[in-house]
């Protein structure tokens, strides 16, 4: 990712975001646009490792036997005190990028005392104690169906449950709570205090108990993908809940169509919103600013034409004659972009040589620029494909990214603006600033859950829509 | 102090612009502005969904007399389009039946709205919300001048606005489409999000969120 300069770098007295030579410095996220459009076909999410055994090195050895399979576990001594529980952890900790982690344990043999254990525990626990008898472990213990987590006296959680039972311990990482089941069956959640990666965490603790586990081989007794869906349910409802301003959505799009320049557009809304019966009244405290008058309308209409129809020295001239200041640093972000535009349209046509060129000549003086020289490189890589619109730099080809080059180019015209809102009110419409503002608090809640729970996605908001009723 | 954008982290999180021009395409399609969709749609090169250009015709002739004050023509071709749907949403049937009253008030047509309540409306008044709502309605007869009545709200284009919303909502919910717009959810979400960064954290860091100064900001 490019490293945005500092703000406080410039001489300029109000607007900190125009260095010496009146460059935009705000133009920089039309690159992280380019950039977003590279990683458009990256896979998702990374998927994270889970656990799928038991771990035989970090047990409590002596006191307990792990199976072959590494799956099931013996108590075989007899146990005399508190400090020789036999403990095993899985081999890998929870994942965490997910909605919830689930595993299973399933009572084989209650031996003696049936002091079986099922819970969470970090790496470091003293593989000699119950879970949930230190601090940082958590546990639902079978003699007496009390939850520990971490004083010595547990608290009364649900059932007790010995030989032929099957008890699951889960994490939520969305409301940040363990929760624990019994032979299919929700017993009860407790908030999560714990931070950091934890381990699935079995205990034996009389002679002859003995616990199978499930990490997901075989089909659990609980319906975890059910309880998924209610959890997401919930949170679904929660937003249901919310009343919409009334006409919030007219003066969202109106705005956005100014923004872009979308004349045509402009007017076929105007139109039809004049006919809705009663005209829409938007001036009454609307929660849209009315500020928006269509500024510059006509020339940015015809330069996002230009830039469309790959028109880009005509572009550049008429640039220079009806806004220089946006094209007068030869080092700026729309020189940049639009350079590199007529770089891939003689690149489209088949005049690679001639690209070059132009490359060298216009191109050349951004290498070695923080911000610019991912991009250079990218788009040179053109040149080397037989077939580049099926390369991994074909998006350069695409629509796509002329539009994006002539939303840059708007943005710089908006940008001249004497009576502009603020120093940013050029770069994003109102409608993008509120999915900014979504994603960007979606990603700060994650964070204070130490980055727990799953990824914001903005499509899956999109999408989720489109199959809810 | 928490601005709409906090600067600290994710400040280089970047919108599709993609996602932006598909919210909007929604919501004109949601509310049958079609010709604006196809100008859209050639414009930003966005496709549209291949929605069924029939039910965006129908739905937005039905929205169009309920906002003309033509409610009963409405409540027609309602019932063609979709047989039960009336019949499953009684509320609403009632509400645009009301509105029906409503116009004949306004007209001055005061035998006619009495008949039409009587035959019309007071079945319906068994249930007792419905009770309610018919005796405001009635009391508009007791107006030389219904506008200055304390319900006149029944007659302004608000109300229709609001009647007609429901109504192409659950025409779309009928027809096995969304009723809300990913726009409407979107602003829904970040409200709720935004309540629980205020819940979890406190207000000095998370100020309550208004839309409204987020948008303006």
């Amino acid at each position: 990712m490019s490293s945005s300069p500092s703000p406080a770098n410039s001489a300029n007295g109000g607007d900190t975001t125009n260095a010496g030579n009146g460059q935009d410095l705000n133009l920089l996220h039309f690159l992280d646009k380019v950039r977003l459009a590279a990683t458009r076909d990256a896979k998702e999410d990374e998927g994270e490792d889970s656990p799928t055994e038991l771990n035989t090195i970090n047990s409590a050895g002596g006191f307990l036997v792990v199976s072959p399979d590494k799956l099931s576990v013996k108590y075989t001594n007899m146990n005399l005190h508190g400090h020789d529980v036999g403990v095993v952890q899985a081999n890998r900790p929870a994942p965490v990028k997910c909605l919830t982690y689930y595993f299973e344990i399933f009572v084989k043999d209650s031996g003696v005392k049936g002091q079986v254990a099922i819970g969470f525990t970090k790496e470091s626990f003293k593989m000699r104690r119950q879970p949930g008898w230190e601090v940082n472990s958590c546990g639902y213990h079978g003699d007496d169906g009390f939850l520990y987590r971490g004083q010595g006296k547990g608290e009364p959680f649900g059932p007790k449950y010995t030989k032929d039972d099957t008890v699951g311990g889960g994490i939520n990482y969305a409301t940040q709570e363990f929760f624990f089941t019994k032979n299919g069956a929700i017993v009860g959640k407790i908030p999560k205090d714990i931070k950091g990666h934890l381990f699935p965490t079995v205990a034996v603790h009389s002679q002859n108990e003995e616990v199978l586990v499930n990490f997901g081989k075989k089909k659990f007794a609980f319906d975890i993908k059910g309880y998924e869906v209610s959890e997401r349910n919930k949170q679904q409802m929660a937003i249901e809940k919310i009343s919409i301003p009334p006409n919030i959505g007219y003066g969202l799009v109106k705005t956005y169509l100014l923004h872009y320049g979308y004349e045509e557009t402009l007017d076929a809304f105007n139109l039809a919103t004049k006919t809705t019966v009663p005209p829409i009244n938007i001036d009454q405290g609307n929660a849209i600013d009315e500020d928006d008058s269509p500024y510059a309308l006509k020339q940015r209409k015809i330069l996002r034409q230009l830039v469309r129809n790959g028109e880009i020295d005509a572009a550049m001239v008429k640039l220079r004659e009806w806004y220089p200041e946006t094209v007068q640093d030869d080092k700026s972000v729309v020189c940049f972009l639009l350079h590199c535009q007529h770089f891939i349209e003689l690149l489209r046509v088949g005049k690679l040589e001639e690209g070059v060129k132009y490359g060298r000549l216009e191109l050349a003086k951004f290498v070695g620029l923080t911000g610019f020289q991912d991009i250079i490189e990218d788009c040179f890589a053109l040149l080397v494909y037989e077939k580049p619109e099926e390369s991994p730099v074909g998006y350069f080809l695409e629509d796509s990214h002329k539009e994006l080059v002539a939303d840059a180019v708007n943005a710089a015209i908006l940008s001249t603006n004497p009576n502009k809102r603020d120093a940013q009110s050029h770069l994003h419409s109102h409608l993008e600033k509120l999915l900014r503002q979504l994603t960007v608090c979606c990603l700060e809640r994650r964070s204070l859950n130490g980055d727990q729970g799953e990824t914001f996605r903005l499509h899956r908001v999109l999408d989720n829509n489109s199959t809810r009723r | 102090m928490y601005t709409d954008m906090d600067p600290r982290q994710f400040e280089h999180s970047v919108v599709d612009d993609n996602d932006i021009h598909s919210i909007v395409m929604s919501y004109l399609l949601h509310n049958c502005f079609n010709e604006t969709a196809d100008s859209l749609a050639s414009c930003t090169g966005v496709k549209q969904p291949s929605d069924d250009r029939d039910n965006i015709q129908r739905r937005k002739q039905i929205i169009h007399f309920v906002m003309e004050m033509k409610a009963l023509k409405a409540v027609e071709l309602t019932e063609q389009l979709a047989k039960d749907l009336l019949e499953k949403n009684k509320d609403l049937h009632f509400d645009l039946l009301r509105l029906h009253f409503v116009e004949l008030v306004c007209a001055r047509k005061c035998n006619e709205a009495i008949e039409f309540a009587k035959t019309i409306l007071a079945p319906f008044g068994t249930v007792h919300k419905y009770v309610e709502k018919l005796e405001d309605a009635m009391a508009l007869l007791a107006y030389d001048d219904p506008e200055k009545s304390p319900l006149f709200h029944l007659l302004s284009s608000e109300y229709r606005q609001q009647v007609a919303d429901n109504l192409n909502r659950t025409i779309l919910e009928h027809t096995n489409q969304p009723s809300y717009t990913p726009m409407e959810r979107i602003i829904q979400h970040v409200t709720v999000v935004r309540q629980y960064l205020t819940e979890e954290n406190g207000k000095d860091a998370f100020p309550p969120f208004s839309l409204k100064d987020s948008l303006k900001g």
